[in-house]
């Protein structure tokens, strides 16, 4: 699913960690201040959503996600709240540095859990954007980043941001509209080779979350599939910092006999 | 009148020419429209579920890109299959591109559900070959998109955005295909293919055509009159009328679809016939021994002509817009346009021409001329004028007979539609259509929508039903649905000893789970084609291998009867019915078109005559000549098509000009006291002559049309031939038969 919640929140933040990390002095220091006060792992959160298509038709969607890393292992667990008819559906994905992740599936009505191997289509299931690995699977001394001038939004001046390949002649990149007061990141314009705008991302409703990084995180989420011409609407119900998260809590039920 | 027309003969030349100019400026506004669904009007059933079935799946236009070889499973074509898919899948105006490569092998391995895709890898040996051939022969994802019977063709399918022209994607489709050159031949089908080509060739037919018929036209004319002016001033007529017409269409916004390309050669054929009248009338007056001069001859010329001339360009009009009354929109505007060129053309030949001729200088002809050229056809006018006034009954009789043989031919009549069937064989876009529909199961699509509980199990048995007996049927290529690729999905979760294996989950929520699974995996494309965005709707998608009208009629009383108690099916529809639609159109257009040009004909001569008996009389040979047409149609096998339907309005308009000309000249003829065989003697062999040479005239203009690119307008070049020739003979065999036995009161003198 190209605008699921999973994708959107790997593609957002990971996207401004990884720009962070290896942009040049002055953006590094924005990119780090805008990402360290962002939530990205040791979460729990519910959301909804309503994603519609070009023709505005509306699927409403809910889910319950637990992101924890251990060690080197990333893990990633979704629930299917809504629809009532998938209601328990459970996607685990797991990922371990430099190996195929590995994706377990668990389908309510008839109990099955099912293995897959990760492979850059099937990574969707848990949301992760072919764009999105296009950039951060990539040495961060390859990436570039530049400013634009800065803009508007909504009303609030903002740093413009631009990461792209250093190597690529190509037009792929990403371009980050950050508030120059809070170093909330409140828009992402993704591009493609040809130059062209595929996604749009907007964040908003910043809220402070209890823990222990004094972390914030965008209630409301629009993110814009311009190419598949769909909007998906996200709405973060709840959210919390968990750092109290084991392996036991990504494990699918037993598979039983229906 | 006479007089005021050249008092002011400049006035007249230019409104006429102003008008001409006026519409030069509006033809760059002209549109071609290709679209065969456009011709029926939106409130039809089928193309109104069309566009609802279009609301809810997304737009199902699709262009097939087929790669044909010998063996299309080896490497080199599946690499070059590969960077075609990816880089057609990233034009714009391509929403999505489906194609072998999405095809998922699904399957369990030590515990893992495996949904590789089929052609991830690309193997590199003939033994791995065979292999993939084995896999993709059995695998349903796969196999539609492949001729699995000897592997000679490969194909891709782009669903085409709405928005974008036809043109534009397919020129840059091409593009991608030239740019990556293989041994395999590319071919493309699908509709938006098909109506591009029926685009290019229509563009392609209006610039080749349009100057052969002026050619012909010009070489009929100088043969005909041996001067410039003879061929000049009819030329005129015919190209101001021409330019009008098209005008006009611009104005009105209408656009060319196939059929318009019969306009032009219509008024080529058409609309000189005046012109050519009045040049005889000019040539035989400065023939003569007096020494008129141009002014004084033009008056002539206006006063002896501007009746008969009026008389059968009225009937013409008449006849042509018979087409009024057709349900077909194209049709009923080409009645419009054409009898709006005519009306022109009869309007520059009575007022425009005499004042241009009064501003030429005469010219001497010598008679002899003439009389040599024109020996042979006077001698067989004698002779046969002989004949038939001397064996009316034998006349009457053998058209009765061929009468009765062309009775028997029209019940033999094929109505198709079929636009597919509008390209000659040896043109790509003909061979695209042959290769879909003999190896890849048919490019015409029909759907039977549910709606409801669509992803219950009760639900996708019956569609399961409804599948296994329509692929039994052998009009039908392949049936796609949502059970298929359920069916598929189960094979990923159960094991091959469960029975649950590649059978219909019992749950509705183990199917939507499935199907939530397979679209969260970057599937949504394939789902979206059965499935609704919010899995209300579902569809049985039937591909036809056999699209014509008779098979589709017959498919779709079977689909209507298999269905018709289930309570979730809504209804049948696809572009294959649509042409069904059009061919009861075609059929009901042309009996109603028929009937009033027949009746305003009837009417026309009753009037001009004052007679009910000469409307009678007048209707007869046309009667005949459309007997004999159909019968040829039913006996030759030519169907009745969207252009072919056309002809028979055309043939009255044009044909009763020639029974009119006789009557008139007949009439004339015993007025003077002259008896019946004497005067339909003389009748014959001079206005016959002129008869002659006037349905020469649109003979050959419309013979430019067998080098159409598309069959129905060559058939309906050869159709007039036939259906003018006839009328040409009625007009001077069996019309002086009855004339001559059965002496109809209103040709005869006042006194008597």
């Amino acid at each position: 699913m190209k605008q699921s919640i999973k994708s959107l929140i790997l593609f957002s933040f990971s996207l401004l960690i990884s720009v962070s990390l290896w942009a040049q002095e002055d953006a590094r220091e924005i990119f780090t201040r805008a990402t360290d006060q962002l939530l990205t792992k040791n979460m729990e959160l519910a959301m909804e959503m309503d994603v519609k298509d070009k023709k505005g038709r509306v699927k409403e969607k809910g889910y319950e996600i637990l992101m924890a890393s251990f060690g080197d292992v990333d893990k990633t667990k979704m629930t299917w709240q809504k629809p009532v008819q998938a209601k328990g559906t459970t996607v685990i994905f797991t990922e371990h540095p430099g190996e195929i992740g590995l994706i377990e599936v668990y389908t309510p009505s008839n109990g099955k859990t099912r293995k897959l191997k990760a492979s850059p289509d099937n990574k969707d299931m848990i949301g992760s954007e072919a764009m999105f690995t296009s950039i951060t699977a990539q040495d961060p001394d390859e990436l570039a980043f530049m400013f634009l001038p800065p803009q508007e939004v909504e009303g609030k001046s903002c740093y413009t941001v631009v990461v792209k390949d250093k190597e690529f002649k190509d037009q792929a990149r990403g371009e980050l509209q950050i508030e120059m007061d809070t170093y909330r990141i409140v828009q992402i314009s993704v591009y493609d080779m040809y130059g062209k705008q595929t996604g749009f991302v907007k964040l908003s409703d910043f809220q402070a979350i209890d823990g222990p990084g004094k972390n914030i995180y965008p209630m409301h989420i629009i993110f814009e599939d311009l190419k598949g011409q769909k909007t998906t609407d996200m709405r973060v119900l709840k959210i919390a910092s968990r750092t109290d998260l084991s392996e036991e809590d990504f494990k699918l039920p037993v598979e039983q006999d229906m | 009148m006479k007089n005021w027309i050249l008092r002011f003969r400049l006035p007249i030349v230019l409104l006429f020419t102003g008008i001409t100019i006026l519409s030069i400026f509006l033809l760059p506004r002209l549109q071609v429209n290709p679209d065969l669904a456009s011709y029926v009007p939106d409130g039809m059933g089928n193309k109104k579920y069309m566009k609802q079935l279009d609301s809810i799946f997304g737009g199902s236009e699709m262009v097939l890109v087929m790669l044909q070889a010998p063996d299309v499973v080896n490497h080199s074509t599946l690499s070059r299959l590969k960077v075609l898919k990816e880089e057609l899948g990233n034009l714009d105006g391509i929403d999505r591109c489906i194609s072998p490569f999405d095809a998922q092998e699904i399957s369990i391995q030590d515990g893992f559900m495996i949904m590789d895709p089929l052609l991830d890898t690309i193997p590199e040996s003939q033994a791995d070959y065979e292999v993939l051939k084995s896999k993709i022969a059995e695998n349903t994802m796969a196999s539609p998109f492949f001729a699995v019977e000897d592997f000679s063709v490969v194909s891709l399918m782009l669903m085409k955005n709405l928005e974008v022209s036809n043109k534009l994607l397919i020129e840059k489709i091409d593009s991608v295909v030239i740019s990556n050159p293989g041994p395999e031949e590319v071919l493309l089908g699908g509709m938006p293919y098909v109506r591009y080509s029926i685009n290019k060739n229509i563009n392609k037919d209006l610039a080749v055509l349009l100057p052969v018929a002026l050619m012909l036209m010009i070489i009929m004319l100088y043969t005909a009159f041996r001067e410039r002016k003879g061929v000049l001033l009819p030329f005129v007529v015919v190209v101001m009328s021409l330019i009008l017409s098209f005008g006009v269409m611009a104005l009105l916004e209408w656009k060319i679809s196939l059929i318009t390309v019969l306009l032009p050669i219509m008024l080529i054929a058409i609309a000189n016939n005046y012109g050519i009248h009045m040049v005889a009338r000019y040539q035989e007056l400065a023939q003569g021994d007096s020494q008129l001069t141009m002014l004084q001859m033009s008056k002539q010329i206006y006063a002896d002509l501007k009746l008969p001339i009026i008389l059968t360009g009225v009937t013409t009009i008449g006849g042509i817009l018979g087409l009024l009354t057709h349900t077909l929109v194209p049709a009923a505007q080409i009645g419009v346009l054409a009898s709006l060129g005519i009306a022109f053309a009869l309007m520059l030949s009575i007022w425009f021409l005499p004042a241009m001729l009064s501003y030429l200088k005469p010219t001497i002809r010598k008679k002899t001329v003439r009389k040599k050229r024109s020996i042979s056809l006077d001698q067989l006018l004698i002779q046969s004028s002989r004949w038939v006034i001397n064996h009316p009954k034998k006349v009457i009789i053998i058209s009765s007979l061929v009468s009765l043989l062309g009775m028997g031919g029209i019940f033999l009549v094929n109505v198709d539609t079929n636009i597919e069937g509008y390209f000659l064989g040896k043109s790509k876009v003909s061979r695209g259509i042959e290769l879909i529909n003999s190896k890849l199961g048919g490019s015409q699509y029909l759907s039977i929508l549910f709606s409801g509980d669509v992803l219950s199990p009760e639900v996708l048995n019956r569609m399961d039903e409804y599948q296994k007996v329509l692929l039994e049927d052998p009009a039908v290529g392949n049936v796609s649905s949502p059970v298929t690729l359920v069916k598929e999905l189960s094979k990923g979760f159960y094991n091959t000893d469960e029975k649950e294996y590649g059978e219909i989950p019992s749950t509705e929520n183990e199917v939507y789970q499935f199907i939530e699974i397979f679209s969260m995996g970057g599937n949504e494309d394939a789902v979206e084609q059965f499935i609704d965005y919010n899995y209300e709707n579902s569809r049985l998608l039937i591909s036809l291998k056999d699209a014509s009208n008779d098979e589709g009629k017959r498919l779709l009383k079977k689909m209507q009867e298999m269905t018709k108690d289930d309570p979730d099916v809504k209804f049948i529809a696809g572009p294959s019915l649509t042409k069904i639609e059009l061919a009861d159109m075609v059929i009901k257009g042309q009996i109603k078109s028929l009937l009033l040009a027949m009746v305003v004909v009837f009417v026309l001569l009753a009037l001009i005559f004052r007679s009910f008996n000469a409307g009678l009389l007048s209707v007869l040979p046309l009667s005949v000549a459309i007997l004999v047409l159909f019968g040829l149609m039913g006996f030759f096998g030519i169907t009745l098509d969207i252009a072919t339907a056309l002809i028979s309005s055309v043939m009255i308009g044009v044909g009763i000009d020639y029974t009119i000309h006789f009557l008139w000249r007949f009439k004339k003829e015993r007025s003077m006291g002259i008896d019946h065989k004497e005067a339909a003697f003389i009748t014959l062999t001079t206005t016959g002559r002129g008869i002659i040479i006037n349905a020469l005239s649109v003979i050959i203009g419309f013979l430019a049309l067998t080098l159409s690119s598309f069959e129905p307008l060559r058939f309906f070049g050869i159709l007039v031939v036939i259906s003018i020739s006839t009328c040409l003979i009625c007009a001077l065999v069996l019309i002086p038969s009855i004339v001559v036995l059965r002496k109809p009161r209103f040709l005869e003198p006042k006194s008597k």
